[in-house]
């Protein structure tokens, strides 16, 4: 009998610091063959005495897996006194993830929020190396502050890539040498050069009310409802669809999620 | 089979039962109930009929018993992990049959929907049911319109009349310490009752849009007020949290006995009397279900 709440333990292989509270764990991942990890799927990543998250997975390769981690609660401060050569245990990977198959030959669009970079990120970095697989890639990517910006070495290398790249913040420092844009992510929206909407794909994460927005505003651009795709991280905790806390309706979040189709997360209310 | 035993006799049987199964059933806990010098029924271990209630309904259900409320589950060293060990006995669970009747909903939950959940897996296969009879309903019961009545997927139904004890016995295992009782066999129909004062009536083609009706506007409501009256409100046992959450007993400085959660997280046990504070209490609840006032309208959350 295979006891699926057994964690197995995993070294940190390197932290990446990107802001004050969100840095980037680099774990090692040795079960890769057995349990492969898809973009947007989650583990749940523990430490004795401090407790469980559900922490999505931001980067993929044949032996480790990235975390991008804010710092917000009794578990993640722990978490950050851990530093390379350090360990965590886990379990996973849990939830549906994005198919990347999904978005080959298509237009794709990526609206993210703050750390709602993270679950993408693995699918930016498939097309980053595969250009040629999708029509087109625009990512839209909102920040608090430019002190806030995730994956700061990733986007120069993204932009050369050849991605249409639009980074913003919602206020830039009145010092400072910040030329970026500046505003919300909705603002960037209606200039999206599509041509296709037929064969186009958008993904939104991100605050809800961020969601709420920019959903708006890809309707109104001429988004079919049907290609709009959202990854909402609510309330999980076993991972397995046992305790009920993500529980809405008939749904359950880690196990039928993360990843939805709007038409189906906007009819799940509780 | 069925059987007819005496007190000394079903001890008998009781004790050798014993020998592999640890037996539960719903128990009189004196003086542990929701406040203090209350009394509390609910499944604990026993070794002799006696200590079987009869008289009373269970205040919490038999799934006490194959999820506890508290359980250890790993023991982390340094750079291992390691499960816990199963119980070295099986299970025998006295319940009713309306109780059974639950089971077979905690075995969807926890065998068919996702993986199976080991530490339940490994208490169910080991489990008996031995079903008591209702010979009279209780208050509020309404088991004959849900149709949970009667079962028949027992091992051993248990009647008990005059003292004696009726045995209708299906299992082979804990059949053969009753034979061995050499009791006499008669016929035996496990108890239930045929009508109940309380009739529900299910709508037909009821679907799942209910769920978001507006009477349940209502309900909440009900809620927030009964949450601010000055008077117990009965908790509504729903899905348990097994993963963050325990149940010990306590003796705050005021003398009434509350349930104290332990927290791995957040919100620890809060003995206050303001609205905004019982709000912030509500958030922990939210996430467990679970939460009760005492008599005294202290909000007390259990789990975070």
């Amino acid at each position: 009998m295979n006891n699926e709440y057994l964690p197995f333990r995993s070294e940190i292989l390197e932290v990446i610091k990107h802001a004050d509270v969100e840095y980037t764990f680099r774990m090692s991942y040795d079960r890769g063959k057995e349990h492969p990890v898809k973009p947007g799927q989650f583990f749940e990543i523990s430490i004795p005495k401090y407790g469980e998250a559900p922490i999505s997975v931001s980067g993929i390769t044949d032996h480790s897996l990235d975390f991008t981690i804010r710092k917000v609660g009794s578990l993640t401060d722990e978490i950050f006194e851990n530093y390379v050569g350090g360990h965590f245990f886990m379990r996973g990977p849990y939830g549906n993830g994005f198919d990347v198959n999904m978005f080959k030959g298509k237009e794709i669009v990526l609206v993210t929020g703050g750390s709602g970079l993270s679950p993408v990120h693995g699918v930016i970095d498939y097309f980053a190396d595969h250009m040629d697989e999708c029509k087109s890639l625009t990512v839209i990517s909102g920040f608090k502050s430019p002190a806030d910006i995730l994956f700061k070495a990733d986007l120069k290398r993204w932009i050369d890539d050849g991605m249409n790249f639009i980074c913003t913040v919602d206020k830039a420092p009145e010092e400072g040498d910040y030329d970026g844009h500046v505003g919300l992510v909705t603002q960037y929206i209606p200039e999206l050069p599509l041509k296709d909407f037929d064969n186009a794909i958008a993904v939104v994460v991100g605050p809800p009310m961020m969601i709420k927005f920019s959903i708006q505003e890809l309707i109104k651009l001429g988004f079919d409802e049907e290609k709009i795709w959202l990854s909402e991280s609510r309330k999980m905790c076993c991972g397995l669809g046992k305790c009920g806390h993500c529980r809405i309706g008939k749904v359950y979040v880690c196990q039928d999620g993360p990843v939805f189709k709007y038409t189906e997360l906007r009819t799940l209310i509780d | 089979m069925g059987y007819q035993l005496n007190a000394d006799a079903l001890n008998t049987v009781f004790a050798k039962w014993s020998d592999t199964y640890d037996i539960y059933a719903p128990k009189l806990f004196a003086g542990t109930g929701r406040s203090s010098m209350q009394d509390i029924v609910r499944y604990g271990k026993i070794t002799k009929p006696e200590e079987i209630v009869w008289d009373k309904r269970s205040d919490y259900s038999a799934k006490d018993v194959l999820l506890p409320v508290c359980q250890t589950l790993f023991y982390f060293n340094e750079n291992t992990v390691t499960e816990a060990e199963a119980p070295e006995k099986g299970a025998i669970i006295l319940l009713r049959s309306c109780d059974l009747h639950a089971i077979k909903r905690f075995d969807y939950m926890y065998l068919q929907n996702g993986p199976e959940d080991y530490y339940y897996k490994r208490v169910r296969d080991r489990v008996k049911f031995v079903l008591m009879g209702c010979s009279q309903e209780f208050d509020n019961c309404f088991c004959v319109s849900m149709g949970t009545n009667t079962s028949d997927n027992y091992d051993v139904a248990l009647n008990v009349k005059d003292g004696q004890y009726f045995l209708d016995v299906k299992d082979d295992v804990l059949g053969k310490a009753v034979s061995e009782a050499k009791a006499p066999e008669v016929d035996v129909v496990p108890d239930h009752v045929t009508e109940n004062k309380l009739q529900v009536h299910i709508p037909e083609n009821l679907s799942s849009a209910i769920a978001k009706s507006h009477v349940w506007m209502n309900t909440t409501s009900a809620a927030s007020n009964a949450a601010a009256a000055p008077w117990p409100v009965r908790p509504v046992p729903a899905g348990p949290c097994r993963m963050c959450s325990s149940r010990k007993t306590i003796k705050p400085v005021n003398a009434a006995v509350y349930r104290r959660p332990v927290c791995s997280t957040t919100i620890p046990w809060l003995p206050v009397a303001f609205a905004s504070a019982r709000r912030r209490a509500n958030g922990c609840a939210s996430k467990c279900s679970i939460r009760r006032w005492n008599s005294n309208s202290v909000p007390v959350s259990r789990c975070a």
